[in-house]
């Protein structure tokens, strides 16, 4: 896929300036750079979430995303969530969640959770959609560094079952290490590409 | 493990469940209270004509039942009571949800709604009647004016609050508009029309007395009017508690156990 953004501004304000970069099937791709920069709103642009920008996006195909916070629709148990949003069988959904350690926690309502169970549910429902392209915001914030590798653990998991494309904004190296073969760091006003580099993983 | 992240607020049950056992000992003692004070002003008083005792009245009550005409009136009332409910619910909604979603709509709206929400029941009562003539439809038509502010003004609320993280997800994973509907803005909304419903069906039940006491030959406000006339007591304490008692059963049987359904995500 390739991302191929000439500007974007919030009321006149530039925030994003020229940023170009391609993404190959099953490649994982780290944005990085200091907070407030404009990692979410390139996000949310890759997303379709905000079409108000100069540029394209082609080639992204079937898109799901883990968001910064769960957004599980608390009205709905663990199951539904992932029913109703990837549009799988329930069976499907039970199957994912025992994959993940939920296996008894199927039928609970998202208050019913913990933060870190909430955030595998909402990374079995990015996965359930059979996405080509994975977008991801911050999924380990406010996790403390122990679930943070388990869910790390995780993503490696499911990402090597399937091959899928991963843009993961960060702003921790740890995570980009852990998760990306490639780093793409902005910085500037407006923002750019500073610097793109392989990770060792 | 420590989770630093803020959980979300979970009421507790018993602030939605209004019913519990011990709730309804105490509603029927209060009750039971209420009747004891009535029934010892009305013998302290001495004057059945003005205060008669509540079983006096409970005797009129069972012989107006005994020849139908209470069920007859009762049912008028009734009627109109849910025909406007549903003519107000269903316009007041379109209204709020779609001043809460769309700001310029609410900017020229605001000042109308406002005005709308001031107009007294009375004017637009007589006016239907004098614009539409003595019909069922003006009355109807009259309560449901009444009730439609109020109920756009308790959506408009929900739907400002409509949280954007659910609409992003639901865009992402290209949630068909029918889904999103019923599983991701109903059930934001859900509290605030259980509110508005149930507000409404207060609100709007004595506005239906009012219509129906200026210009309706049946219903409750119908017989009210005729009682009044005669100064029978009796008779306007017969049907208006027995109107009450109706819609008391309504809140109970109805209104509140839907609620506590919509609201039980939240009692985890």
């Amino acid at each position: 896929m390739r991302v191929d953004i000439r500007g974007k501004a919030f009321d006149g304000q530039p925030v994003l300036g020229p940023i170009a970069f391609e993404v190959g099937v099953a490649e994982a791709v780290a944005l990085t750079g200091p907070s407030g920069i404009g990692k979410s709103t390139l996000l949310r642009i890759i997303a379709g979430l905000d079409r108000d920008f100069d540029g394209e996006i082609t080639g992204a195909g079937r898109l799901a995303m883990v968001f910064q916070e769960p957004t599980l629709m608390p009205w709905r148990s663990a199951r539904d969530n992932i029913v109703l949003a990837a549009d799988v069988s329930a069976p499907e959904a039970d199957a994912l969640l025992a994959s993940v350690g939920l296996a008894d926690k199927a039928g609970l309502f998202p208050t019913q959770l913990s933060l870190g169970q909430r955030r595998r549910v909402a990374i079995v429902r990015a996965f359930a959609r059979r996405p080509e392209t994975l977008l991801m915001d911050e999924p380990f914030t406010s996790l403390d560094a122990e679930s943070s590798r388990g869910m790390q653990d995780l993503l490696r998991g499911l990402l090597s079952e399937r091959p899928t494309r991963l843009i993961l904004v960060t702003h921790d190296p740890r995570d980009a290490e852990a998760l990306a073969t490639r780093r793409i760091h902005l910085d500037g006003a407006p923002a750019r590409v500073m610097d793109q580099s392989a990770v060792k993983n | 493990m420590t989770w630093s992240a803020k959980r979300p607020r979970c009421p507790r049950a018993s602030s939605t469940n209004p019913v519990s056992e011990g709730n309804f000992r105490i509603a029927g003692a209060s009750l039971f209270g209420l009747i004891v004070f009535w029934w010892a002003a009305a013998v302290i008083a001495g004057r059945p004509d003005l205060l008669p005792t509540p079983l006096e009245v409970g005797g009129a009550i069972a012989s107006e039942a005994a020849d139908g005409d209470l069920f007859f009136h009762l049912f008028a009332t009734l009627a109109r009571v849910l025909a406007a409910f549903l003519i107000a619910m269903a316009v007041g909604s379109f209204i709020g949800i779609v001043m809460g979603m769309r700001r310029r709509v609410d900017r020229w709206g605001d000042p109308l709604l406002v005005t709308a929400l001031n107009l007294p029941a009375l004017v637009t009562i007589v006016l239907c009647y004098i614009w539409i003539g003595l019909t069922e439809v003006a009355a109807v038509t009259a309560v449901a004016i009444n009730k439609i502010p109020l109920v756009a003004t308790v959506m408009r609320e929900g739907a400002r609050t409509l949280d954007r993280d659910l609409s992003d997800m639901a865009s992402v994973f290209e949630m068909p508009p029918g889904k999103r509907l019923r599983h991701i803005i109903i059930p934001q909304l859900a509290p605030h029309f259980a509110a508005a419903a149930r507000t409404g069906v207060a609100l709007i039940w004595k506005i239906v007395l009012v219509v129906e006491f200026l210009g309706r030959s049946n219903g409750v406000g119908f017989q009210i009017h005729l009682h009044f006339q005669n100064f029978d007591v009796t008779q306007v304490l017969a049907y208006s508690l027995s109107f009450v008692a109706v819609m008391i059963a309504i809140e109970l049987m109805i209104l509140q156990p839907w609620q506590r359904h919509a609201a039980r995500w939240r009692l985890s």
